[in-house]
C-alpha cells in the first residue's frame, strides 16, 4: 500500500479496486504466449547453420598465415639470387645487379639506329 | 499446452536464471517466465491502452524480443521485469501517440443527480472503472507513472529506468498525477469511498 502525501486525497481504495479487478489475460492469449515461449527458447537450442570457426586453427592455416607478411620478402630474394647465381655473365647481368654506369653498358640495352647519337663520344685528341 | 514446473515459478528461482536458461534453450524456463510476468504485463498494458487486443499485441511483442535478447542477457545488469515493462511502454506510448489526443480533464461533465444515484450503488468494480476513465484523462506519462507505482506497485528507481527519466521526475509526474486524479473524482468521493483528509 502506498502512504498519501497530505496535501492530496488518499486514492487507495481506487487503486485497491483497479488491482483486484485487473482485466485478466484470456487462456487463449496466456496459450499463444506459451505456444511462443516454446519456439523462441527452441530457436535458441538450435544449432547455427554453419560450423563456428574453430578457436585452434590447424597447423597448415597457421603456417600459412606466419608466412603470409613475409612471402614478398622471400620472392624478393629469391630473385636476387636468381640473377645472381643463374644468369651468365652478361652486361645485362651487371648492369642489372650494379646499374649502368658507362656508355658501353647502356649500349647493351639500346637499340643499333640509337647508337649514332653516342658516337660523339670520341675526344678530339 | 505444456505446464510449467510449478517449482519454476516460485519466486525461489531469479527471473534472470529462467531467462539465462531461455538463452540456452530452456523451454520450460520460458513458460515459468510467461507464467510469471505475463498477466503483469497485459494488466499493465490493458490499463494504458484500455484495449484488449491492442494489450495483447504488444505483451506478445515484449515476450518475443525477450526470447530474442535471451542469448545476450547479462545477471545483474537490469531486472527482467524492469526490461520487460520499458519494452512494453514504450509500445504502448507508440500506440497511444498513434491515437486522438486524450480529453481534456477540464472537459469532463460533473455527474448528473441521476449519475449520482447510480455512483451510490457502486461496486468496486464500478470503482475500477470510474479510476480507469479518470486515468484516461491524464497526461500519457501521469498516467503511466501513476499506474507503474500506484497500482503495478513498482519501486520509484525501477518507474525512472523504464520510463527513462529521473528518481524526481517519477516523484513529480506521480504527485501531479494524482493530484488531477483527485480533481476529477473529487465530486464523487463519498461514493467511490476516498477521503481527502
Amino acid at each position: 500500500m502506498t502512504k498519501h502525501s497530505e496535501d492530496t486525497p488518499d486514492l487507495e481504495p481506487l487503486f485497491e479496486a483497479a488491482r483486484a479487478n485487473a482485466l485478466e489475460p484470456s487462456p487463449d492469449f496466456m496459450a499463444r504466449l506459451m505456444n511462443d515461449a516454446e519456439a523462441g527458447a527452441a530457436l535458441n537450442a538450435a544449432p547455427p547453420e554453419t560450423a563456428p570457426p574453430t578457436a585452434h586453427p590447424g597447423v597448415l592455416t597457421r603456417l600459412v598465415r606466419a608466412l603470409l607478411p613475409v612471402s614478398g620478402l622471400t620472392a624478393a630474394t629469391a630473385a636476387g639470387v636468381w640473377i645472381g647465381v643463374g644468369l651468365p655473365d652478361t652486361d645485362i647481368a651487371s648492369a642489372l645487379l650494379f646499374g649502368a654506369d658507362s656508355e658501353v653498358d647502356l649500349s647493351a640495352f639500346l637499340p643499333a639506329s640509337d647508337l649514332s647519337q653516342f658516337s660523339t663520344t670520341e675526344v678530339d685528341g | 499446452m505444456l505446464q510449467p514446473d510449478p517449482s519454476l515459478i516460485d519466486d525461489q528461482v531469479p527471473d534472470a536464471a529462467l531467462l539465462v536458461a531461455v538463452g540456452n534453450g530452456d523451454a520450460q524456463a520460458a513458460r515459468a517466465l510467461v507464467q510469471r510476468l505475463g498477466p503483469r504485463l497485459f494488466h499493465h498494458a490493458a490499463r494504458l491502452l484500455s484495449d484488449r487486443t491492442e494489450a495483447e499485441d504488444v505483451v506478445q511483442e515484449t515476450l518475443l524480443r525477450l526470447w530474442k535478447i535471451a542469448p545476450e542477457w547479462r545477471q545483474g545488469e537490469a531486472k527482467v521485469s524492469t526490461w520487460c515493462f520499458t519494452v512494453l511502454n514504450n509500445l504502448c506510448t507508440d500506440r497511444l501517440r498513434a491515437k486522438k489526443p486524450t480529453v481534456a480533464i477540464d472537459a469532463i461533465a460533473e455527474p448528473t443527480s441521476e449519475l449520482r444515484s447510480v455512483v451510490a450503488q457502486m461496486t468496486e468494480i464500478d470503482r475500477a472503472n470510474a479510476l480507469a476513465a479518470a486515468l484516461d484523462t491524464l497526461p500519457e506519462r501521469q498516467k503511466q507513472a501513476v499506474v507503474l507505482r500506484h497500482i503495478e506497485e513498482l519501486q520509484n528507481p525501477d518507474i525512472a529506468q523504464i520510463m527513462d527519466i529521473s528518481v524526481e521526475a517519477v516523484e513529480s509526474l506521480t504527485a501531479r498525477g494524482k493530484r488531477a486524479l483527485a480533481a476529477a473524482l473529487i465530486g464523487q468521493k463519498d461514493e467511490l469511498g476516498f477521503s481527502d483528509d
